[in-house]
Formats: C-alpha cells, sequence, structure tokens
C-alpha cells in the first residue's frame, strides 16, 4: 500500500489533480482510496456525477459510525471515496475534526479491510494548525507532493507546507516528492516554479497545462479520464499515474 | 535572564529554563477557591477529564453546587455547546448565580457561548490557564464579569479587599462614590467604572497621590512623612540606583516622584498588574531573577530579604515596609 499527500493552496486544482489520477489508477487496474481532508468536503464530487456525500465526521455527528457504510462511497471506475468533512464554519475545531476523522478510519481498520494499493490524500494546503498537518506528520502518507500553479501564493503556501516536513527521514514525516505545476497560464510560469521548487530544495516532477477539457468533464460531474477517456488530458493524467506508482 | 528595557518586557509567564513547575496552581483553580469563599455562588467547570477531577476535589456546602462538565470529542470538533447549555441550565435552577469557568481545550475552541450566557443566573468567563502571566490574574477577569455597575443614586466609601463572603455583598459595594481598592482582582472591574472616585491602593503611587488621597486613604502623616524622608535621601545622594524586592516598579515610581535616579528594578512578583506597572514607569531597566547582578554604576536598594512581609500587604503598607528595609540594609 503507497500512500500518498497531496497539499496545495485552496482553489489551485488538487482536487482535480487527485481525482484524476485516482480514476487513472482506478483505469490501471489498482484499488485506489480518495481521501478528501478539506472540510469544504468536494473532494471526490467528480465520481459520483457532482454530487456531494456523507463525511466521516457527518455520520460520526449522527452517531451511526459502527461501521464505515455512511461514509465510504465507490464510484462507477472503482475508486473508493471518502471525505473527512467539518464542522460548519465558525464553529468547533476543524483540525481536531480532521483527527477525529483519520482515528475513526483507523479505529474501523478500513485499509486492513480493504487493502487498497494506493491512499491518496486530498488535503487543505492552508495548514492552519496542527490537525491538517495530521497526514504528513502522523505516519499517515509516506509520501507528499504538492500542488501550485506559478502565482506568487501558490508558490509561498506551497513552501509553507515544505517546510511542514522538512525533517526528512524523520520517523512518521512523509517525504516530499515535488512539486506539481497545475497551470494557470502567467507569464514565464515554468521559470518561476522551477525556480521556486530550487529554493524549496525540491523539483517540479510533473506539468499539466490548463485544459478546457476538465470544464467539460466536470459539466458532466466526471473525472476527465471517466468522461474522456480518449482525450489528451486523458493520457496526461494516465502519465502522472505512472509517475507517482514508481 | 539579564536586565531588558521595560518596553521589552513579554506579557507571558517567566521561566528560567523550561516551562516545569511541580504543582502550581491552573487559573481554574484559583478562580474555583475563590468563588468558594463566596456562600452564594454555584461553580459550573466546563473543560475536560483533569478539570473535572480537580474542580471535584472543592467541596461546596449545600445548597450551593461545584459541578463540572466534560466535553465529547464530537463536542469539540462541532462545538456543540447545547448538552453543556442543559446542565449549566440544571446547576442555575437552585437560583444561585452560577460562574461558568470555561478551561483550556473548550477557550482554544472558541465556541459560540450565547446559548450558556443566556441562562439566567449564570455568567460565563473563559480561564484558560495559558492566558495570564500568573494564574492569579484570571480573578481580574472574573470579578469584571460578576461585578456590573449598577444605575442609581451613590454614597459613602467601599473598601475592596477581598473580605466579604458573598456576591451580594460584594454587589452591594457598588452603590458607593469612592471605591478603595486594596486588592488586585477587583482592580479591573472597578477600574472601568465611570462617574465614581476610584482610588487604586494596589499599586504604590508616587508622593502627589498619597498627598491628595491622604484622607480617603486614612493615610497617618506621619508615616507618610516617614516615607518621602527616605526615599529623600536617597535622592539626596545623587547616584543612579536599582531597586530589588516586591513590588520594586512601585517603590521605584515613589522614589523618581521625589527625585531618585531609579535606572532599574528588579523583582519576581510578575503578573499582569506588575506587567502594566513596568510599561508605564518608563526608562527603566528590567529582571525578574535576583541573581542577575544590577546594571553597571547603579546602587543596589536591595530590600528582598523581606518579601514574604510585603506579600500581605498592598499599596501604602507596602510601600512604608519595602522602605523601612531598605533604609536598614542599604543607608
Ligand atoms: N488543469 C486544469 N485545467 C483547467 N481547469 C482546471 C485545471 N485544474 C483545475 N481546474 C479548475 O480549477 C477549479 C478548482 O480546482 P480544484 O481542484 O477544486 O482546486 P482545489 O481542490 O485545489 O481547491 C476546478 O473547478 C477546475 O475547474
Ligand atoms: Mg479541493
Amino acid at each position: 500500500m503507497k500512500r500518498i499527500a497531496f497539499y496545495g493552496k485552496g482553489g489551485i486544482g488538487k482536487s482535480t489533480t487527485v481525482s484524476n489520477l485516482a480514476a487513472a489508477l482506478a483505469r490501471k487496474g489498482f484499488s485506489v482510496f480518495q481521501f478528501g481532508c478539506d472540510p469544504k468536503a468536494d473532494s471526490t464530487i467528480n465520481h459520483h456525477g457532482g454530487k456531494r456525500m456523507d463525511t466521516v465526521l457527518d455520520v460520526m455527528r449522527r452517531g451511526d459510525d459502527n461501521d464505515e457504510a455512511g461514509f465510504i462511497y465507490k464510484s462507477p471506475l472503482g475508486v473508493y471515496c471518502l471525505e473527512a468533512g467539518g464542522p460548519l464554519p465558525g464553529t468547533g475545531c476543524a483540525g481536531r475534526g480532521i483527527i477525529s476523522a483519520f482515528e475513526k478510519v483507523d479505529e474501523l481498520k478500513i485499509y486492513e479491510k480493504y487493502k487498497p494499493d494506493f491512499v491518496l490524500y486530498d488535503v487543505l494546503g492552508d495548514v492552519v494548525c496542527g490537525g491538517f498537518a495530521m497526514p504528513i506528520r502522523n505516519g499517515y502518507a509516506d509520501q507528499l507532493y504538492i500542488v501550485t500553479s506559478g502565482e506568487m501564493m501558490s508558490l509561498y503556501a506551497a513552501d509553507n507546507i515544505a517546510r511542514a516536513v522538512k525533517n526528512v527521514g524523520k520517523t512518521g514525516y512523509a517525504v516530499l516528492k515535488g512539486l506539481i505545476l497545475n497551470k494557470k497560464n502567467i507569464e514565464g510560469e515554468d521559470e518561476l516554479t522551477r525556480k521556486a521548487a530550487e529554493e524549496m530544495g525540491t523539483k517540479v516532477v510533473f506539468t499539466i497545462p490548463r485544459d478546457k477539457t476538465v470544464q467539460a468533464a466536470e459539466a458532466l460531474g466526471k473525472t476527465v479520464v471517466e468522461a474522456f477517456p480518449d482525450s489528451e488530458m486523458s493520457r496526461l493524467y494516465m502519465k502522472l499515474a505512472e509517475m507517482v506508482a514508481l | 535572564m539579564s536586565y531588558i528595557p521595560c518596553e521589552k518586557l513579554k506579557k507571558r509567564r517567566v521561566v528560567t529554563s523550561h516551562d516545569v513547575f511541580c504543582a502550581s496552581h491552573c487559573a481554574m483553580d484559583v478562580a474555583l477557591e475563590e468563588l468558594w469563599r463566596l456562600d452564594d455562588v454555584n461553580v459550573f467547570v466546563l473543560g475536560v477529564g483533569e478539570c473535572a477531577f480537580y474542580s471535584g476535589k472543592v467541596v461546596f456546602e449545600p445548597p450551593r453546587i461545584n459541578r463540572s462538565y466534560t466535553l465529547t470529542d464530537r463536542e469539540i470538533v462541532f462545538g456543540d455547546m447545547s448538552a453543556a447549555a442543559a446542565a449549566l441550565a440544571d446547576v442555575c435552577a437552585n437560583g444561585l448565580t452560577t460562574v461558568c469557568l470555561v478551561t483550556c481545550v473548550p477557550s482554544v475552541m472558541n465556541p459560540d457561548m450565547t446559548p450558556l450566557e443566556e441562562i439566567k443566573g449564570a455568567v460565563v468567563v473563559k480561564t484558560p490557564d495559558f492566558e495570564g502571566i500568573s494564574p492569579y490574574d484570571i480573578m481580574g477577569k472574573v470579578y469584571k464579569s460578576l461585578l456590573k455597575m449598577t444605575d442609581g443614586p451613590k454614597s459613602g466609601t467601599a473598601f475592596w479587599d477581598g473580605r466579604e463572603t458573598s456576591l451580594a455583598a460584594l454587589r452591594k459595594k457598588l452603590s458607593a462614590a469612592t471605591h478603595i481598592v486594596n486588592n488586585r482582582d477587583f482592580l479591573p472591574a472597578l477600574s472601568e467604572i465611570g462617574g465614581v472616585n476610584v482610588i487604586d491602593n494596589v499599586n504604590i503611587h508616587g508622593i502627589d497621590f498619597y498627598n491628595e488621597n491622604a484622607a480617603a486613604l486614612g493615610l497617618d502623616k506621619a508615616r507618610l512623612r516617614r516615607a518621602a524622608e527616605i526615599a529623600c535621601r536617597i535622592a539626596e545622594k545623587r547616584k543612579p540606583v536599582t531597586v530589588m524586592g516586591r513590588s520594586a516598579y512601585g517603590v521605584a515610581a515613589f522614589l523618581r516622584s521625589l527625585g531618585a535616579d531609579v535606572r532599574a528594578v528588579c523583582f519576581a512578583d510578575y503578573n499582569a498588574v506588575s506587567y502594566l506597572a513596568c510599561r508605564n514607569l518608563g526608562n527603566v531597566a528590567v529582571s525578574l531573577d535576583y541573581a542577575d547582578p544590577p546594571p553597571d554604576g547603579t546602587t543596589l536598594l536591595d530590600y528582598s530579604s523581606a518579601d514574604g512581609e510585603l506579600a500581605g500587604k498592598n499599596g501604602f503598607d507596602k510601600l512604608c515596609a519595602a522602605l523601612n528595609h531598605t533604609e536598614k540594609s542599604c543607608l
């Protein structure tokens, strides 16, 4: 089982990238979990026709959390989806919420039961408190990729995340594998990102162009890999899957 | 630590190495023991296991209630305070004022406390231990929420030294026209009252303050004269001094008002009040460690051997005791 976390600034394309990667890995015959760790709980919606699913915390709040039936969904391509969820904005403690959701998944021994080949964590990138560092610091993810564009704010967030795991090789800490550049088509984007990566002591390991196919698939409530399997973008996500699977 | 300019003092606990104490109080515990003395209040501690365990050891005589509520993971994650509010309402049902002490964990969550605050007879105070410089600082906030000024005619003089044994008696004092504050726990509540005369006899002030308030404070003129004499003798030497001992910042203010050149102060009673007093003093180097060598070129006025004696005194009495000891040991 390979467990990989994806971090990055809000709106940068983490969920799009992770969903398509999950779909691509599933198409290659792997068993994949996609675990959304953003209180917005919209990581996996394009596996379900754009519909929101009940989250781990929704189910915990109701109290029917004796098994995972209420919060694990299998997509048509076979991706197992779950969302941590969170309290209403401005109430409770979202950081503790993430931790509680992780503990629930541990308690129910979900990975032992499903034995997935891949677990992909799609995590809110503005690491506001310790709760959101849970996946990369507490032994849940082995590897970390940071999704970014060439925009300053996005690179700034990337740098903060990179710092959170700087202690490479420390037990329980994920290893930073590199940046995934999800382009916003700003001037000199490749070069800017390459330089920023260098300063963070890492590399740009994959580049995804901005492409209308993404929106077209989204309109159908699907990933590109599911909706347009023969498109150029779909081929690219398959390549990303190959890289990640290595 | 060494002497630093007072502007650089930090509003946080001072520890010599690591933050390791043996059996020191926490803010909730301080508040609970203080409230125990008032025979017409209940206490409701909202927190986690340890808060409930410790607060439960303080026994309240019936009909008074001392109860605690232990938050669950779900309540922490979702900030759902409805069950806690129901429990608090239960406690309030005996008709006494119920002080809800909100401890560290719920204070970090910053939940919406409206459902608890709206309960009749409930007074909700956030008392996280990490908030103050000293755990005793929390009492200022607790009394501030318990003592709200009422309208109506004001007359007479009230002394605030903490000897009252009921909240009703404390509240009744609010109708006074002059308030003499001898206990720092009451300072935040009273210093905000407008339209009445509040005399702060917690801190030590300059000579003008004592001349002006001698009558109200009932000061012994002879003692005031003696204190001034000692200060003048220090000033006449025209040498820069470092004042060392309990409330040195206050003694420094008095010495300066009579012309002494106070360059530095060193004291161990660091808390919210002394923090402010140092900032207000201005132009002074501060150390919180008696082992620090005083700044070069200053004469040390050290009365710290009398710290124990000073601890039980306030304002003017503290000043006189400090100066007497200084005279004996340094002049
Ligand atoms: N490579 C891309 N090409 C075109 N649009 C993209 C691409 N990546 C992301 N988007 C758009 O950006 C929006 C935000 O992406 P999303 O994956 O939800 O961000 P995040 O999960 O980082 O908050 C999506 O709705 C999608 O339409
Ligand atoms: Mg997202």
